[in-house]
Parts: C-alpha cells; structure tokens; sequence
C-alpha cells in the first residue's frame, strides 16, 4: 500500500496545517484526509503544490509499503 | 414552458407524498365496501373464507404501499440535505424496490379470485424491476462519488 508522510515532512520543516494549506491552496478539510491516510487518489497538481510548499521530494511524502 | 425550481419541486414531491399516504389511510376504511362491491366480478362464488384471504391481500398491499410511501418521504428528506449518493439511499431505493416487488406477488396470489389482477401483478413487478435498476444506478454513482470526494 501507499503511505503517506506529510507530518514526517511538516515537523521537519515545522509547518502546521493551517500554514500548509494556505500555501499549497487546498482546504484544511483535504489535507486532513490525505495526512490522515484516508485519500483514494492525489491530484499531480496538488503533489507538486506540496513538494514545492515544504522543499521536499516526492518520494519524502510518498512511500510504498508492502502489506 | 413552464419551468418550476429544484427546490419547489422537491416540496411538490414531498406534499404529494404525504397526500398519497394520506389516501392509503382512507382506503384501509373503504376496503371492506370496496371489497363488497367487486364480489360479484370473482371467477368462483366467494365463501366467507375467500372474502378473509382477499380483504387480507387488499391490507397486505395497502401496507408495503404505506411502507414504500414512507421511504420514498425518507428518501425526499434526504435529497433535500443533500445526501442522494449515500449507502442510505440506496438502501431506500433498494427498499422500495422490495416492496414494489412484494405488492407484484400479492397481486399474483389474488389472481386465484380476479384474473385481471394479473395485469397489476405485472405492472408492479415490473415498477420494482426499474426501481432495481435505478439502485444500481446509484450505487454505481455513490462509488465514483466516494473515489471523487477522496481524490486531494
């Protein structure tokens, strides 16, 4: 399965939410759902929007992991 | 063309909802008469017996059709709060289909006493078969709903 690594990311570069979600232009309401593990599919707009947010590589947010 | 908001349209669907219901009551107290009345048009001379099972069938159908009423109005609500493409929906739909279904195979029994109750037997098995449909139809849309909402 895929993981996803935001609060790894967001500590290291000590962003919250809020500040995340202003930057990357979704809402806090979508971030959660993606933080929280619960998203089915990310927009490539979005992870772009992310990795440029919080200066980090894609593969610092994504992770495959097997189950 | 007359051209009638969605909202106003939900509100005329729902007064008529509960109007419908409101004359499934009424046929609850005229059934006995109606009963009566349409004796004579039976295929075989009525027993008391015979009378019983078709007042019977006609409370048993007038039920499902209270039933399917009430969820069809549950079903309003849920549109009016914006929740059509939920599992709860569906499983109203699903409902309703049901008792469509259930009415078909009442109808199907009073045939023994009416022949022509093969033709409403039809129809309503054939309205629960459309009902069916619309349910997978929804319940196809509820999952590319759920893959959309959770798309970031």
């Amino acid at each position: 399965m895929i993981v996803i690594n935001l609060d790894v990311m967001m500590a290291r570069r000590k962003m919250s939410l809020g500040e995340l979600s202003d930057k990357v232009g979704i809402t806090l309401a979508n971030l959660s759902i993606l933080k929280n593990n619960k998203a089915k599919a990310i927009r490539f707009s979005t992870l772009d929007a992310i990795c440029r947010a919080l200066d980090c590589r894609v593969e610092d947010i994504l992770e495959y992991k097997e189950d | 063309m007359l051209k009638i908001s969605k909202n106003a349209s939900l509100v005329i669907s729902k007064v008529l909802t509960v109007l419908f219901f409101v004359v499934l009551i009424c046929s609850t107290v005229i059934l006995p008469h109606f009963v009566q009345l349409i004796a004579p048009a039976a295929v075989r001379p009525l027993g008391l017996r015979d009378g019983v099972l078709i007042m019977a069938a006609g409370y048993l159908i007038l039920l499902f059709a209270m039933l399917a009423d009430v969820l069809l109005f549950r079903l309003l609500s849920l549109v009016h709060r914006g929740e059509v493409f939920t599992v709860k929906a569906v499983a109203l739909i699903r409902g309703v289909s049901w008792c469509a279904i259930a009415v078909s195979i009442v109808f199907l029994l009073v045939t023994w006493y009416y022949l022509i109750a093969i033709v409403l037997s039809f129809t309503a098995v054939l309205l629960g078969l459309c009902l069916r449909v619309v349910k997978n139809v929804v319940e196809e849309a509820t999952a590319i709903k759920a893959e959309n909402d959770l798309t970031v």
